[in-house]
């Protein structure tokens, strides 16, 4: 990785957003097996051979939970993931799971004095270092079963029933740490991953935009012509796959900013300016060919009858009706609708096209005031087609 | 003695900047140069030039924070001209919307640029047809979300299509059987309503988030 796309990266991943959310989780579950603790050794407490050692633990998982809690309120959340703290709960967890062979409350209810509250600690411990830091909490977890069950001794011909229980909580427990570790990883790689596309938008965005800045100055200020076409045609196709593949209007912008740089390049002297707005309508896919090639053609003729020197190709949704409304206006010469008869250009190539999709074409000029083809298609809306055309490139 | 303008250009290119003085020359008078928008507001404070060319993209805050500050401070005694690579931004709508006087292109051939910034210290915006396609979206936008109807009058409606089409206000004047003037007029109402409906929206958004 790039060190700026790195160092961008870093400051936008929503920082360990994956290991808060999971701990988050985590501290609601030990609450959940704490009370469960608590309830069912205050409830059992006077058939218990030791109960003061009972209550300790009961009050030692408590300030635990607490301490746990608190740790991840507030900004300096990653304080949950310390070792000390996870040091401390894993103790704590490991001493009440053995000391219940000696507490004798296994043998009354049928659960570990520890229950479920050892389950957080390896969660944790998963987070924190991975899968094998959660598999090996699980183990250290299973060997506190087994010194509980040693000291309690099992009854006579019970010791199978009681090694499969400890071996069934065993794998149970090394499981859940190793899988946690595992999809906390996988987590963490897609989120380092989005975060470093982005990144990497943002900075090929700012280069772009010292990429159009200096075409835009080459354009301007360069004696020669066919330097200065070069640099739009490039400023052009930039813009196009900068702003124009996330657009709706993708498709036909791009194909009359085709046109337009075409049309600069065969005529030195006429530059094209293309705006499209946002709302234009789907286009049938007909439609879609007639309008752009219509466009070409319109252009054509401004350059090549009209001597303009400037077209404007303006697109935009046609309120009343729905459909397109496309236009190529220049600044050229013009001429008079009423005594001039229709090129073949605009007899056949624009109109023909564009009546022959359900569209209108009229055309507007006066003698010195440059010429307007105006042209209104339905649009895909307006026709019961299965397919339609609008952010796809040809 | 024939009048001059006094001008600030500011862009963190410094190519851009010769290039834009360059093509300025009589009766503008380039009377400072800013590379960021920190420069740019105070040379602005300092010489209280009759126009500033500046462009969206600069270092602390943009174009956009040197068009807020100043139309704050000066109305429409500093004229700040945005001068863009970016015309499909919504940066560019909220530049006008915060008081920006016009805006052009940077691929505007030297002397349109330098006949277009003429026009802008005679009181007549500079406003190409990508602009006012912007803002016919725009208003689109603004009739859908809130009030239901279009803030533009059908007159205000037609004008900024027309401009849009890259009809000249004479033209567009010729057009509609109105004088060039009154052209002009439209436009101006356009762009203070646009300013209108961005405080409005501005001041519901506040309201919304509990802003006072």
């Amino acid at each position: 990785m790039r060190p700026e796309v790195q160092a961008a990266a870093g400051r936008l991943r929503h920082r360990g957003g994956v290991e808060r959310g999971v701990l988050t989780g985590v501290a609601a579950l030990r609450w959940a097996a704490w009370a469960w603790l608590a309830g069912v050794t205050i409830v059992n407490l006077h058939r218990i051979d030791h109960p003061v050692v009972a209550v300790a633990a009961v009050v030692a998982t408590g300030v635990v939970t607490l301490a746990a809690h608190a740790a991840l309120r507030g900004p300096g959340w990653e304080r949950a993931l310390r070792p000390g703290l996870l040091g401390l709960e894993v103790a704590v967890a490991f001493a009440v799971i053995a000391a219940d062979g000696w507490v004798r409350q296994g043998r009354v209810t049928g659960q570990n004095l520890a229950g479920l509250w050892p389950l957080p600690a390896i969660l944790v411990a998963a987070v924190a270092g991975g899968a094998l830091w959660g598999a090996g909490v699980g183990v250290l977890f299973t060997v506190a079963r087994a010194v509980s069950a040693a000291v309690a001794g099992a009854p006579a011909g019970q010791a199978g029933r009681a090694a499969v229980a400890v071996g069934s909580t065993a794998v149970s427990w090394i499981v859940v740490g190793a899988v946690c570790g595992t999809i906390v990883r996988l987590l963490r790689q897609s989120q380092d991953q989005l975060a470093e596309a982005e990144a990497r938008e943002r900075i090929a965005r700012d280069l772009h935009d010292g990429v159009l800045q200096t075409l835009a100055l080459i354009e301007r200020r360069s004696p020669s012509p066919d330097i200065a076409r070069l640099a739009r045609e490039q400023e052009r196709d930039l813009r196009s796959y900068l702003f124009d593949h996330h657009r709706a209007t993708g498709g036909l912008a791009t194909e009359l900013r085709t046109a337009a740089s075409r049309l600069e390049a065969s005529w030195p002297g006429v530059t094209v300016t293309v705006t499209v707005s946002d709302d234009v309508p789907a286009l049938a896919d007909d439609e879609f060919a007639a309008a752009t090639g219509a466009a070409a053609e319109a252009l054509t003729n401004a350059a090549k009858h009209g001597n303009a020197t400037h077209v404007v190709v303006f697109a935009d949704l046609d309120e009343p009706s729905g459909g397109l409304f496309l236009s190529v206006k220049d600044d050229g010469c013009g001429f008079d609708p009423a005594s001039v008869v229709e090129g073949v250009g605009l007899a056949q190539s624009i109109r023909g096209r564009v009546e022959h999709v359900g569209g209108t074409v009229t055309v507007a000029s006066a003698p010195g005031d440059g010429a307007e083809v105006r042209m209104c298609f339905p649009g895909a809306r307006a026709r019961p087609r299965p397919r339609s055309r609008q952010g796809a490139r040809p | 003695m024939t009048a001059s303008y006094t001008v600030v250009i500011a862009d963190d290119h410094p190519t851009v900047r010769s290039g834009i003085r360059a093509d300025l020359g009589p009766p503008f008078v380039v009377v400072g140069e800013a590379g960021d928008a920190d420069e740019a507001l105070a040379l602005i404070e300092s010489l209280t030039p009759d126009l500033v060319v500046c462009d969206l993209n600069m270092p602390n805050g943009g174009g956009l924070r040197v068009v807020r500050e100043t139309t704050a401070r000066h109305a429409d005694g500093v004229r700040v001209v945005m001068f863009t690579v970016s015309e499909q931004e919504r940066d560019l709508i909220d530049a006008v919307a915060s008081g920006a006087y016009g805006y052009l292109t940077k691929s505007t051939p030297g002397p349109e640029l330098h006949r277009q910034l003429l026009r802008a210290v005679n009181g007549d915006p500079p406003f190409a047809p990508e602009l006012a396609t912007l803002l016919l979206g725009e208003f689109r936008r603004v009739a859908q979300k809130s009030t239901g109807s279009n803030p533009l009058s059908d007159r205000e409606r037609e004008v900024l299509n027309l401009v849009a089409r890259g009809y000249t206000y004479r033209q567009v004047g010729k057009e509609l059987y109105i004088a060039e003037k009154t052209v002009e007029n439209h436009v101006r109402n356009i762009l203070a309503k646009l300013h209108l409906t961005r405080r409005a929206e501005l001041v519901r958004w506040a309201a919304d988030h509990g802003i006072r």
